[in-house]
Order: C-alpha cells, then structure tokens, then sequence
C-alpha cells in the first residue's frame, strides 16, 4: 500500500490512488506495471535528491556563521581559503549526477522495451478513429463478415495482446486509459499503433488527451478487461444485429428513430439506418455510459440526452429533437431493446 | 578623449548641466512617446508586461473558480477555452519574455558602463510593437474573438477547417507582433554588449547577468523565426484567396510540420525566460553571500551548454504523437542531459551561499524560494524526459504542475527577488522588508497549495484544458486546494503592488549603492540620470564597487553637446571610437502604427500586406534620413 | 528641405490622420467580430414557421405586385454557423447530388442560375419540402436550426454573405476556391430542367 501513497500530500488531500480505474499508479496491464514500476524508481531517487537539495539550503540559512567570523568578506576568489577544496566538491557532485542520470536513462531504455510494438500473430486488432468528441471503434478479423463496430466501450481479453490502430480524420485526438497505458495521439495522416495486454479483469476509465475543441473535456471512454470466455460472449453479441422490437411502442419508438434526425446520423445494423455520422447504436443498451461517458446510460439521462444535448454537451453536433413526450417514450422503450 | 583619475571638479557642474540637456527628452505628450531613453522604455516594457501578468493572473482565477468543483456551469465551454489560451498566450509572448527584456535593456547598459543601448530609436520600436500585439490579443478577447486553441494553437484544430471565424488569426498576428519585438530586444543585447562595454572590461569580466541577457539573446535570434514562420504559414493556411496547404494531409501538407516548427522554437523559449532569471539568482546571491561567485566559468560554461543543448530538445514535447521510436531516445537523452549544466550552477549557487556570509534580505528570500520550486520542478522534468512515463503524465495536469514549477519557481520567483532587489536603483526608494516577507510566504505557500496537487491529479488521470470533469473521478479535493491556493496567490500579487505604490511615495530613500553590490550599475545614483555615467567609467575586475582600487580612472573627452558613447573592441575593450546616437525620433511609434494596420488588415485580406508597404517604406525612408528627428526639428524652428 | 519645421510637422500630421484612419477602421472591424465570432451552442429557432411558410418562388404577380418580404437569415453573419453548414453539407451528403458546389446530377450552387430562389427563405423551402426532378424533402429529418445552417452556408458558395463570415478552405483535395475566396455572383432565375436534361 505504501507504493500507492504519494508522501508529501499532507493528510487532507490524501487520495489513494490504489482502488482507482484511472491511475497511472494503479496499473492493470504490463504495459502500465512497466509504466508504474519506472515511476516509482524516478520518485524515490528524484525525491532523495530534492530532500538533500533542500536541506542544504535551509542549512546554509540556519548554520551560525561562526567559522567564517574572522574572514573578511568580500574578498576575490582566488585569495579565500578553501576555494579549490569547494571545486572539487562540485566537481564530484557533477560526476555523481552524471552517473544517476545514465542510471535512470538505461531504467527508462528497459521500460520503453516493454512498451514497443510486439508482433504477435494472436492479438486482436482494433481500429479506434477519434472524432469530434466521440470514439470510434472497429474489431477487425480475418473473416471480413465477422467484423463489426461499436463506439466510446471498448471490451478487450484479459491476457492477450491488443492492438489499436489509431486513426484521425478531423483533429488531432489522443487515446489514454491511465490504468492500462500511456497516451498516444490519433494524429490525421499519421496513423499510429498503440500495444496492451490487459492483466486484471476491470473497467478502466479513459478520456480524450488533446486538446480537440469545444467537448474535449467530455470525450471519455470506458475499456472492459474481461475473462477470454466471457469476452467471446461479448463479441458474438456485438457482432449480432439488432433485435427487431415486439412491443407496439417499440415499434413506434422504431418508426420515430427512422423518420426524424436520428436516422441522418446513427447506424443501427438490421435496420435501414446506416449513417456513420454519429456513433453507432445497435447494442446501446448494453453500454455503461452514453455521450462518450458524459452521463451514466439510464433512461432519464438518455431522455436528457436526447431532448437538451446542448446542455449536457454544449457544441456537440447532435441537435434537440423537440419530440413529445409520448413520442419521446416510445423512443426510449424502443431504445432500450438494443442490447 | 583621455583617461583621468579625478575629474576637474569646476567642470563637473558645467558637464552635468549639458548632459542633462543632451540626453533629456522633450517635454510634453510628444516628447513622453518619441523618447529613446532605454531606462524608460525598459520601465513601459515592466510595467506593461506586469499589467499582463495580472490579467493572465484574472484569467487563471477565473479558470480556477470554474474547476473547484465538478461539473460547474459557471463559464462554458468557448469561453473557458479562450480563457486558457488568452492566459498561456499572455504569460509566455506577453509577459515572461518581455519583462526579462525589459529588465535586460535597463540594466545591461548600466552593469557595463555605458550610457543607452546601441540603437536606441529601434528599442522605441520594440517597445510599441509589443505594446501593440498585447492589445490586439486583448481586444481580440473582449470582443469575443479571442483565440480558443490553446496557447500553441495546434493544427488542425486551429487551421482553416475547423476553426471558423478569426480568432486563430488574431493570435498568429499577435506572435508576429511579439516575435518582431522580441528579435529587436536580442539584437539591442548582443551589440549593446559586444561593442560598448566599459574600458578594462574584457570577456572575462562580464558580470554574470549580462552573460545570461547575452546568451539569450542569441536563442531569441535563432529561436523566434521558427514560431514566425510557423505562424505565418498558419495564418496563410488561413488566408482567403492565399489558402495554402501547409498543414492539409490531403494536399501533401503535414498536421506534424506544425508541431515540429513550433517547439523548435517553444523549447528554447522556456529557457529564454529561464536563463535571465539564472541571471538574477547569481546577481543575488552574489551580492548577498559578500563573497564572488563560487566557479563563475563554470557558471557561464553552463549556461552556454543550456542554451546550445535547449534547442536540441524540441521532441520531448511530442513524444505521445508518432514520431520514430528510436527518434524519442535521442531526445531522452539530450533532456536528461541539460539536467546537468542546470545542476552545475545549483551547486555552485549553494557553494557560494555555504561559503560566505549571507545578509538574508527580501531579494535571497526569493532566491531560496527558487530552490525550494525550481529544482522540484526540474526534476519532474527529468521525470518527463523519459519516453514511458511522459506517456502517461502528458497532456496532464501533471506537465501543468510540472512547467509552472519550473516557470514560476525558476523566472517569477527570482523576478520578485530582481524587483526588490533593484526597484532602489529604479526608483530611488526601498521597498517596505515586512511586507515583502508577507509577499514572499504568501505565494510561496499559494504556489505549492495551487500546483502541487496537481502532480497527484495528473497521475489520477485528469487531461489538461478541461473545462469541467465529472463528479465521481475523486478529482473533487484537489481541485478544490488548487483553487483556493489560487486565490492566495492572488493576494500575495496584491501586496506586492501595494508595496510597490506605497514604497514610491514613502519608502526609505536607498541612495547609490544600499546592497553594497559589486556591479557598475550600483556606482551612478538611484535612479540614474538620463546619460547614466556622469563619465565613462572604465574597470579593472569583475566586481568593480569591490575590488577596483578607490581612484580608477575615468575617460573624458566625449562631447556633451551631442550624444556620444564610447565604443571598444570584443574581447579586450580597448576603446575604438566614439558613436554618436541619435536624437529622441517619433519614428518608432509611427512606424509601430503602419506595422499594426498592415497586420491587422491582413488577418481580414491579403491585399494590405501589399498596400501596407507604401506608408512603411515612407516611415522608414524618413527614420533613417539623418536629422528628421524631435531635436533638429525643433531647432531648425 | 527636410529641415523646415511647419512642413514636415503638416506632413506627418496628415501621416497621423491616415494612421488614425487605420486604426479606427481596424477597431471597426474588430467590433464587428462580436456578432460573426459568436458561438451559440443551445438550440433555438431563429424564425418561425409562419414567416417561411408565405415564401414565394418567383415576384411575377397578378395585379398589384405584393411586397417580397425576405427573411433575414443571422446565420449569415455568423463564422461558426456558416461552418458548421459546411460540416452538415458534407455529413449529409449534399455532394453525391450537388458535387461541392460545381453540380452533379443536382444543379450547380456557385453559380448565380437559381431555378427555385436564391434568398435564404426560397433555399430553406427547397431544403425542407424537397423540390421537383429530384430535391429531396428533408423536414423531419433536419432540425430548423440545421437548416438554416446549411442555408447560410450553400449561399456562401456563391459569396452571397460577408466574406469574413464565409468559410475557409477544408482540409481535403482541394475541388474550388474556399468560399471565402470565391467571387460574388448575382442571382438571376433560371429555368428548370426539362426531363432527361442535366440542369445548366
């Protein structure tokens, strides 16, 4: 526990970042252990350093002046006693400094090992494409009928190698999810790679990293580490088309979704919607969050969401519906029905 | 002209008189705004530049109360985001590198002993220009076309396509204004310094903190073109009827170009703030510790390896983009390595205060406050210089504690120690001790309370240039400290202007020399006549007020009817010539005003950068045409 | 000749003035900025339905010629709007018909034929109830606000609106001139095409 108590934090602001979903010093992939394990060895011989730098300082405030009492100041250089013992002194802290900074340089050259690019015929390719301010996300597969998308969740295997393919086609975006790596930019024209194996099962926090516009702040994502078996189960649900409404409502909210502004936006596959403006929806109801993790995925927030967006996101692109409310039930029921 | 030990004192009064004559300005508005007086414009530059810093300080608070607790509707979104970029903007163009130029062009003729900087009308124009480019910014800002891409404006958020309207172009302009000024100040420095120094100041007795305004005056010269250029391949990116594909992928242009250009120049640029502010810290402790400084060759040495190693360090900004693996270590290692020039003057910094006897006035409190800031800072960027943990820690709050460590520990903290430590020389009085104390802990324990927090919110996760977060992240406390410190930072700025305003009308009477400090500046009265040196002084070590012997000679024979100085060779200073200045010209501001329409037209249409060059060729033609000044107009009369 | 006093200070009184000028038409401009510069994020219709719904296509009229009134769009006037146009045009696909503006199998924008209207009222007609030879009808499927946002933007095209208003270039292969580069053309009626006939 002590690795994960920042010291200097006076009581009051002490946060533990141990229990934590989005913490660089709580890391849940090996990637980020490598990440954690550098940070601390920099914290401890940095913050040694610092103490003795400090203290050095507070002592020539406080030291009595006694010993340089019968010297009289000032006095050029050369003809003060002492002067060349004070150089060498400088000289071998220089040295000494020298030495724990290529220490810490060939430590930082081991951990970059980890993070480098692996290739492993087994890992699971993903394609994130960054947008103005939500995430976009494609499983890839050999078999091009087995891929399918999915936005702003992602659910990965704990214990087997992932790759994202990162992608931009308007701003510069970056992908971060603390607890399981570092950043990377999704940068236009340049497409990256970012590597991770998950090694915790858990829901990881994550939001946008660069600066890219009005709901930069808002553009959040939630990564899944699931058990292999239970991913499998994921991703044949994923892959899945919607389930056609059974309710007279639903099939109401279905017509609604179909004929108003929801249509020009968002795919819904097994319907007639097919626009990849917006985030696709086909399985909304079984994601935790919506509006790229804004508010929590229930049905009064989706009722908010859908009515005021601008008040939940002001600047986001998606517009009020001015639907009524019966109309907007039916909508929600049908919704709902998208697991 | 001919050197002598005791001046004619019969003559001494006549000279006087016609001195003041020579080098005065006119009197009245005209006058006030065509002198070329470089103790006055250097005081328009700090004030100017301390009155940004307190509205980028406004803006901060204001950033501050919209994020002490989650999910504020407090300011929105477009606001807020034109509130961090106004306020980065400000601090960095407007307020961090003019006020260390500023403080350059005042003391830097007087520590080597001449009586204005070389060319004095073009130090008029500088002044202005910038003057100009913080008022377009601001305007820009009131009128709700201040720039909302952050402070470094990347593209392609801040290109054509997705940033409508003209407030990217407001801001590209207001580099170019800054930039131009800020070229002007490094060419002032490096001739001012190569060609009038004092008689017997050689190289190597340059006092430290010209080295410093020296050395970054060179990194301005090669630093600032890149951020001119790339804000002008921005602006034309931007330009109707130009519309250039610097930066459009899909034209064969490059979204990295931009990156690359800027922080090409954005890295030296911290270090051209710091590097002034080591400058102070030695002068400080120098004069405090009674003692020179431990290992003053090593200290130069160290800058120099600062100076050249800082423009070798550009990629460690963009480590998370993709740029080559094997690319980032070279520029891992090359950041580690400029931790040790910076560790090089530390320790010779403690040596000297170990070794002396140190006099703990207000001025060494800051410098201590330096320590305490500054070398935490430096080694979170040690921290940063590593690939795997900038991965994590970028574009976080964690780099927002880290640089405003090394920023506001490393050049504002040993700039409050300048400004105690010289407002006697500028002034004539001194500053209330007390109440600088207060000033001192007040942003000390209002700094650590803002920034400190912010390391442990950088690691939880929290982005930077966010307007809100959410609720249930545990961001909540930290925030909340962050923005009371604030708050107290606040206060600690208002007592330091208090100070300042009360210490003007009444603080004690400081007369020449109240530090008994070694350099020449502390020889003339406080604050110094219009021609600085009632004769030009020469010296025979680096610490003239110390260890020159009471009767070092003086040089008479330069003319007190017009404005003369003495000019002396690079390494030795011998004496070559004498350079007659120019008169007070209203040149500089006219020029300033054809500058300004030109550039603020063609954020609107291209044409006036054409049309523009018929009034500027005039002005120019006229500036530089010999006796169209204030002086010969006003005799001709 | 430069040295006589009165004249050189009545020369560079009048530089003054001229300078003056500059910077008073320059704050001018800058002022301006508030209504272009402007971001509004929350929804909210601009006109009513009412006043669109008397739109008429052409002023030929039996009788005595009732006055046109043109609806005012403030989209128009404002930078971000007239983007974010731009950005609707292209997610909702106004190209495959209308090409960027040159014309496919729909007619050309950045021309100055206009078979049904050029003023804001008579575009936001077509857009919304659709037109004959195949304009679809979009309402419902567009909100008002969006509408008119793609209103302000199509007469961009042909630099009906301030050019510091219209949008800069994209960031894509360039296919014409931004519009805010474009020449202003005046809107004159064309005819519809007859069947099988590209439309001019």
């Amino acid at each position: 526990m002590m690795r994960c108590i920042s010291p200097f934090l006076l009581a009051a602001l002490l946060v533990s970042g141990c229990a934590s979903n989005h913490s660089a010093v709580a890391p849940a992939s090996r990637e980020a252990h490598a990440i954690s394990s550098l940070w601390w060895q920099f914290f401890w011989v940095l913050g040694i350093i610092y103490i003795l730098v400090v203290a050095t300082v507070l002592i020539c405030r406080f030291k009595s002046r006694r010993d340089r009492a019968n010297i009289n100041l000032p006095q050029p250089a050369d003809s003060i006693p002492g002067e060349s013992k004070t150089h060498r002194v400088i000289a071998i802290l220089t040295g000494v400094s020298v030495v724990i900074l290529l220490g810490l340089l060939v430590d930082d050259l081991f951990a970059s090992r980890v993070l480098a690019p692996k290739n492993d015929p087994g890992a699971l390719n993903l394609t994130v494409t960054g947008h103005q301010w939500w995430w976009e996300i494609e499983y890839g597969d050999q078999d091009p009928s087995k891929v399918f998308q999915t936005a702003n969740e992602i659910h990965i295997p704990v214990g087997r190698t992932i790759s994202f393919t990162l992608r931009s086609p308007d701003v510069i975006h970056s992908l971060w999810v603390p607890s399981l790596h570092g950043k990377k930019d999704l940068v236009p024209g340049h497409p990256a790679t970012l590597v991770l194996r998950a090694e915790k099962p858990g829901i990881y926090w994550g939001q946008c990293a660069e600066f890219c516009g009005a709901q930069h702040a808002n553009m959040g994502l939630l990564i899944k580490a699931e058990s292999a078996s239970d991913f499998a189960v994921w991703e044949d649900a994923a892959r899945k088309s919607a389930v056609a409404p059974m309710t007279d409502q639903q099939k109401h909210g279905q017509q609604i979704f179909l004929n108003s502004t929801c249509v020009m936006c968002h795919a819904v596959s097994g319907t007639i919607a097919g626009s990849h403006n917006g985030p696709e929806l086909t399985h909304l109801a079984s994601r935790q969050t919506i509006a790229a993790g804004t508010l929590p995925n229930t049905r009064e927030n989706l009722a908010l969401w859908i009515q005021e967006p601008q008040l939940v996101k002001p600047g986001a692109r998606m517009p009020g519906t001015g639907l009524q409310p019966n109309d907007l039930a039916d909508l929600l029921d049908y919704l709902q029905t998208l697991k | 002209m001919r050197l002598v030990e005791a001046p004619d004192q019969t003559r001494r009064s006549v000279d006087e008189k016609n001195l003041h004559h020579v080098w005065s300005r006119v009197e009245g508005v005209i006058g006030w705004l065509c002198t070329t007086n470089h103790k006055e414009i250097s005081l328009r530059y700090i004030i100017t530049a301390f009155g940004f810093f307190c509205a980028a300080g406004v803006l901060a608070l204001l950033m501050r109360l919209q994020l002490s607790v989650p999910n504020n509707r407090l300011i929105g979104p477009d606001l807020y985001n034109q509130l961090f970029t106004v306020h980065g903007s400000t601090m960095m163009f407007l307020f961090a590198v003019p006020v260390m130029e500023g403080v350059g062009l005042y003391l830097v003729p007087l520590m080597i002993g001449t009586r204005n900087v070389a060319f004095p009308r073009l130090n008029a124009l500088g002044y202005y220009v910038y003057l100009a480019g913080g008022l377009v910014l601001y305007g820009g800002l009131f009128c709700n076309i201040g720039p909302d891409t952050g402070w470094f404006s990347y593209v392609p958020l801040a290109g054509p396509d997705f940033s409508p309207g003209k407030r990217v172009d407001f801001w590209a302009q207001m580099i170019t204004f800054t930039e131009i000024s800020a070229l002007i100040a490094g060419i002032e420095i490096i001739v001012t310094v190569f060609k009038q120094r004092a008689p017997g100041m050689s190289i190597d007795r340059i006092p430290i903190y010209v080295w410093a305004v020296l050395i970054t005056a060179f990194m301005v010269i090669f630093a600032m073109p890149a951020v001119m250029l790339v804000s002008t391949m921005l602006a034309m990116d931007r330009m109707s009827h130009v519309a250039t594909h610097f930066f459009n992928v899909a034209e064969g242009g490059d979204a990295l170009l931009y990156q690359h250009l800027f922080w090409f120049f954005g890295h030296p640029e911290v270090y051209i703030i710091f590097i002034p502010a080591t400058g102070f810290v030695s002068t400080i402790i120098g004069t405090f510790s009674r003692r020179p400084l431990v290992g003053h060759s090593a200290l130069v040495l160290s800058l120099i390896a600062t100076a050249f190693i800082g423009f070798g360090l550009w990629v460690h900004h963009m480590f998370a983009t993709p740029v080559p693996i094997l690319g980032r270590s070279f520029f891992t290692g090359a950041s580690m390595l400029i931790a040790i020039p910076s560790g090089v003057q530390i320790f010779c910094w403690i040596a000297t205060l170990w070794t002396g006897k140190p006099v703990w006035k207000s001025p060494l409190l800051f410098v201590l406050g330096f320590f305490a800031i500054f070398v935490l800072g430096g080694l979170t960027g040690v921290m940063l210089a590593s690939v795997p943990l900038d991965l994590q820690v970028h574009d976080t709050f964690f780099v927002v504690a880290h640089f405003h460590y090394v920023l506001i520990g490393g050049a504002v903290f040993p700039l409050f120690g300048a400004f105690h430590y010289w407002f006697p020389k500028w002034t004539g009085r001194m500053l209330d001790e007390g109440i600088a104390k207060l000033t001192f802990w007040l942003m000390f324990i209002g700094f650590n309370l803002t920034f400190f927090p912010m390391h442990q919110l950088g690691l939880e996760g929290m982005p930077r240039r966010v307007y809100t977060y959410h609720a249930n992240l545990g961001w909540n406390g930290l925030n909340m400290a962050a923005s009371i410190g604030a708050g107290v930072m606040g206060i600690a700025v208002l007592c330091f202007l208090y100070n300042v305003l009360k210490s003007r009308r009444s603080g004690v009477i400081a007369g020449n020399n109240p530090w008994q400090a070694p350099t020449l500046e502390w020889a003339t009265t406080s604050p110094p006549q219009p021609y600085n040196f009632l004769y030009q002084p020469t010296v025979n070590s680096m610490h003239p007020l110390w260890f020159d012997r009471p009767n070092q000679p003086f040089v008479v024979g330069l003319k007190t009817d017009r404005r003369e100085v003495l000019t002396t060779t690079l390494l030795h200073a011998v004496p070559e010539h004498i350079h007659e200045l120019p008169e007070d010209s209203c040149w500089p501001i006219l020029l300033t005003v054809v500058i300004s329409g030109t550039l603020l037209g063609v954020i609107f249409n291209p044409w006036p950068f054409v049309i523009g060059m018929i009034p500027m060729y005039i002005v120019l033609f006229a500036w530089f045409w010999r006796d169209i000044d204030l002086k010969h107009l006003g005799r001709a009369k | 000749m430069f040295s006589l006093y009165p004249k050189s200070l009545h020369r560079s009184r009048v530089r003054m003035g001229g300078r003056w000028c500059v910077v008073a038409v320059a704050t001018t401009m800058l002022l301006c900025g508030c209504t272009r510069e402007k971001r509004k994020f929350s929804g909210g219709e601009p006109n009513s339905n009412a006043a669109v719904s008397s739109v008429r296509l052409i002023d030929l009229q039996p009788g005595g010629a009732q006055p046109v009134s043109h609806v005012d769009n403030p989209f128009e006037h404002n930078a971000y709007a007239t983007s974010e146009g731009k950005r609707l045009y292209s997610s909702y696909n106004c190209a495959s018909c209308h090409a960027h503006g040159g014309g496919d199998i729909g007619p050309a924008l950045m021309d100055d034929k206009w078979i049904y209207g050029a003023s804001p009222e008579n575009i936001y007609a077509s857009i919304m109830e659709g037109r004959p030879n195949g304009m679809p009808s979009f309402r419902g499927h567009l909100t008002e606000d969006q509408a008119w946002k793609i209103v302000a933007y199509v007469r961009s095209m042909s630099a009906q609106v301030p050019q510091g208003v219209a949008p800069n270039r994209s960031d894509e292969m360039k296919s014409s001139p931004a519009e805010n580069s474009k020449k202003k053309e005046n809107p004159a009626p064309a005819a519809p095409p007859t069947s099988g006939e590209q439309p001019q």
